[in-house]
């Protein structure tokens, strides 16, 4: 082989970029921030020059006020911010757990045993087209306004996409894998939890992606027509009361809250693919 | 030996008998529990057969749904007209990108339902709320599948159509927007739901028609077979919706009717 | 060689590219110097990763070169044109068109009028042996169909000049051989500037009336040879088999 000459030879110039990381980060986003600056101060001259009333919505200068406010001051939905919060993480969660602890054993089993398919599958796909909050109502007639109808319902909701992307997960199992583990004398079950269930991996955690956000969703959508506490129903009483300050303050918070929960989930998920791969 | 009319059929046929499944499933549960809390199949029917000839608040159920379809659509094709085009500009132009995008992270997490009480202070609990509320959920699900689609593009098809001295808006009429067309339509599809969905929650929080009416009627009313009703049609009006679209993808995308 | 039979010329080429994360730009091309005559087949042969795709998109214009330039006839280039086309290495078909359709690209990107369009592409469907599967799509057709589209989307647009770039790089040795032959005999039929690049020793000689071969990252133009076989040639020719030794002895090149 012919052994080329160093790089120094050559004409092409092999300039050294040697600027720092926050001037590039500068000439890469400013204009993301322009914009960014540009939709405030747009709403806050809408606002200001009364554009749009102050019973419609309040500029963003009042928004961080209220948001401060809201964190010491229970008046005039009967709570705190932080206690709203609460209400719906915890009901959310609680909702959410359940139907990923049931609905993704479900659907791994549903994909790779016949029987448990066949016996699940009806009800699964007549149920499946009816949007999870069509369901309020009957679950208020059933279990009554409060905890229960709420979590139900948002089981519902969160428990169709943990047992669909399990199941098409495992469903999706390369089958050279499965027969290499059969000639090897693994047994079904083995096979199920030593191939399948690994391969499905991915996607389970797509599904349990889905399903929080559709939890989160529901959570709201069930707090607007019957609760006493949660950001749905602060919001809620926002509107009665002709308070957009409150309501953009609920609306904030609930795109936060759900933003910092999918961001937890994609860590989680991330650690778990570096652990698996270590392993 | 199945044939081909047989593999034709085989689906249609197994959506039957697993409907089937469940209605036995749903009777039998029914023979054990109190009627007023879980009503049979047969009183669903009857008061279904009986709510097709009987108005619901003044209206007939078919205009019930016919109210709600219009919501659905209007804001539907609002979504199409605004979110597409913004997707794709997002998707081709760093600039657009780095314009809306900051904006649209910002909006975007905050779920459509959750503009329901702001919606309802700026356009009244009239049409204008609920149409608002279905254009958010359709809205931001159709630029992010367009805006996805086009990000994915492959590069080498961009590079084929300039080799052949295609300009910019050639490549992107011809090449990046035929070849995002697959994602566009999941998110077409995808849209098409959270719109029904969203006109349902619209309808709940407060209407005077529509399938969401319906079903609080029957809340109201304490009448579980009507609720019943109500969800199996919402059940059956939102797998038609679904089941259009794919037909028209498969007419519009004749290249993947093979695949899949 | 003169100045006025040179229909590409390539002058001290040089490209480098930023790679991420890293402070050194890559150099990919290191002051490339070819020139190819007026419907000559020249066969650029070179190992895997050494800037082969980056040449032929500097020549094609789809790049732009860190250094030196890329003549056609005596003019610089310095953006895509009717008078090249390129077969790609990876086919890059439009999957939603059928093969009449990818056929008539070129075509329809200078705004043939239709009928005219349709006459031509089928001109080269025959041409290339694909009679019947006009208005089949690319994913239904195998890897040496495909290529197939790809050559007759290039010959189509009658440029003068045609780079191909490992177009059967990805095709098992069966489908190779005869689509060589094949594309041989298209060339002889219909004569065009071609410019193609590979890895493969034998591919070079069967079908290349001259051979520059190029060397590992950066890539350099290290020896050329002229093969002076008539056709139809023969992959077990004496003379071929003394130019396949004397090649692969002075390159180093398995294969
Ligand atoms: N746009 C780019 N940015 C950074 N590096 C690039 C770019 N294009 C090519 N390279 C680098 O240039 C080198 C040569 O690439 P090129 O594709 O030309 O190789 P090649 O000879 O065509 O190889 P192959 O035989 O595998 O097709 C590679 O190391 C590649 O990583
Ligand atoms: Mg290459």
């Amino acid at each position: 082989m012919q052994t080329s000459p160093d790089g120094a030879s050559s004409p092409v110039s092999l300039e050294v970029e040697k600027t720092g990381y926050l001037a590039a980060a500068a000439r890469e986003h400013w204009i993301s921030v322009v914009s960014l600056i540009l939709f405030l101060v747009i709403w806050e001259l809408i606002c200001r020059f009364e554009i749009i009333g102050p019973y419609q919505l309040v500029p963003p200068s009042e928004i961080l006020g209220v948001f401060v406010d809201k964190l010491s001051e229970p008046n005039p939905d009967g709570a705190l911010l932080q206690q709203h919060a609460w209400a719906s993480l915890s009901l959310a969660l609680a909702g959410f757990g359940a139907a990923v602890c049931i609905g993704v054993p479900l659907g791994l089993l549903m994909g790779w045993y016949k029987p448990v398919n066949l016996l699940v599958r009806p009800l699964f796909d007549a149920v499946r087209p009816i949007p999870p909050i069509a369901w309020i109502p009957i679950a208020i007639l059933w279990l009554g306004i409060g905890m229960h109808a709420k979590a139900f319902i948002i089981f519902l909701a969160a428990f169709v996409p943990c047992v669909i992307n399990s199941y098409t997960g495992i469903r999706l199992t390369n089958p050279v894998l499965i027969r290499v583990a059969r000639i090897y004398g693994a047994s079904n079950f083995e096979t199920f939890r030593k191939i399948g269930v690994p391969s499905a991996i991915p996607m389970v955690f797509t599904g349990i992606k889905l399903s929080l956000n559709a939890a989160w969703t529901t959570l709201v959508a069930a707090e607007l027509l019957a609760a006493s506490q949660g950001l749905g129903y602060m919001i809620q009483l926002g509107r009665r009361l002709a308070r957009p300050d409150i309501i953009i303050v609920g609306m904030l918070a609930i795109g936060l809250l759900g933003a910092l929960m999918s961001w937890g989930l994609t860590r989680i998920e991330a650690r778990f693919a570096s652990s698996r791969r270590l392993s | 030996m199945i044939g081909r009319l047989g593999k034709r059929l085989m689906p249609a046929a197994l959506t039957t008998g697993s409907l089937l499944a469940f209605v036995a499933f749903w009777q039998v549960v029914s023979l054990y529990t109190n009627p007023d809390f879980l009503p049979s199949p047969g009183r669903v029917w009857d008061e279904a057969v009986r709510l097709f000839h009987t108005p619901v608040g003044g209206k007939d159920i078919l205009a019930h749904v016919g109210y709600s379809l219009r919501r659905v659509l209007t804001a539907y094709l609002w979504a199409i007209l605004l979110g597409l085009p913004l997707g794709l500009c997002m998707g081709w132009n760093r600039t657009c990108e780095k314009i809306v995008s900051p904006i649209f992270e910002l909006l975007r997490p905050i779920p459509p339902i959750a503009w329901i009480p702001i919606a309802i202070l700026w356009l009244g609990v009239a049409e204008g709320s609920k149409v608002f509320i279905c254009f958010v959920g359709s809205f931001v699900i159709l630029v992010l599948n367009s805006y996805t689609g086009m990000r994915y593009v492959d590069p080498l098809l961009i590079d084929a159509a300039r080799s052949f001295g295609a300009s910019r808006r050639q490549q992107f009429f011809n090449v990046a927007v035929p070849a995002c067309l697959p994602s566009i339509f999941a998110g077409l599809q995808n849209a098409l739901s959270m719109a029904w969905m969203c006109v349902l929650a619209a309808e709940l929080v407060g209407a005077r028609e529509g399938v969401g009416f319906i079903i609080i009627q029957g809340m109201d009313l304490n009448r579980p077979p009507m609720i019943l009703v109500g969800m199996i049609l919402i059940g059956i009006v939102g797998s038609l919706l679904a089941a259009s679209l794919r037909w028209a993808e498969r007419a519009l995308c004749p290249w993947r009717r093979e695949l899949v | 060689m003169t100045e006025q039979t040179a229909k590409i010329e390539c002058r001290d080429l040089s490209k480098a590219f930023h790679v991420p994360g890293q402070d050194q730009r890559l150099l990919v091309l290191d002051r490339v110097s070819l020139t190819v005559r007026e419907n000559e087949f020249l066969v650029v042969l070179g190992p895997g990763q050494c800037g082969k795709t980056v040449l032929l998109n500097c020549i094609a214009g789809l790049i732009e070169p860190s250094a030196g330039q890329v003549l056609l006839d005596g003019t610089p280039v310095t953006r895509p044109g009717p008078d090249r086309a390129m077969v790609f290495q990876r086919y890059a078909l439009m999957p939603w068109k059928t093969v009449e359709h990818n056929v008539a690209f070129g075509l329809a990107v200078r705004g043939v009028p239709m009928k005219e369009r349709r006459e031509i592409a089928h001109r080269y469907i025959d041409l290339v042996g694909l009679k019947g599967f006009e208005k089949a799509y690319p994913e239904q057709l195998s890897g040496g169909m495909k290529q197939r589209v790809g050559i007759a989307r290039a010959y189509a647009n009658a440029p003068d000049i045609l780079l191909m770039d490992e177009p059967f790089g990805a095709l098992d040795a069966q489908t190779r051989y005869a689509m060589e032959q094949d594309l041989r005999s298209i060339w002889e039929k219909d004569k065009r500037t071609v410019i193609f690049v590979t890895n493969n020793i034998e591919e070079a000689i069967y079908l290349g009336d001259r051979i520059l071969v190029m060397s590992v990252l950066p890539g350099r133009v290290k020896a050329e040879y002229a093969i002076d076989i008539p056709s139809p040639r023969n992959y077990t020719d004496p003379a071929f088999l003394t130019y396949r030794k004397q090649i692969s002895n002075a390159t180093d090149l398995s294969l």
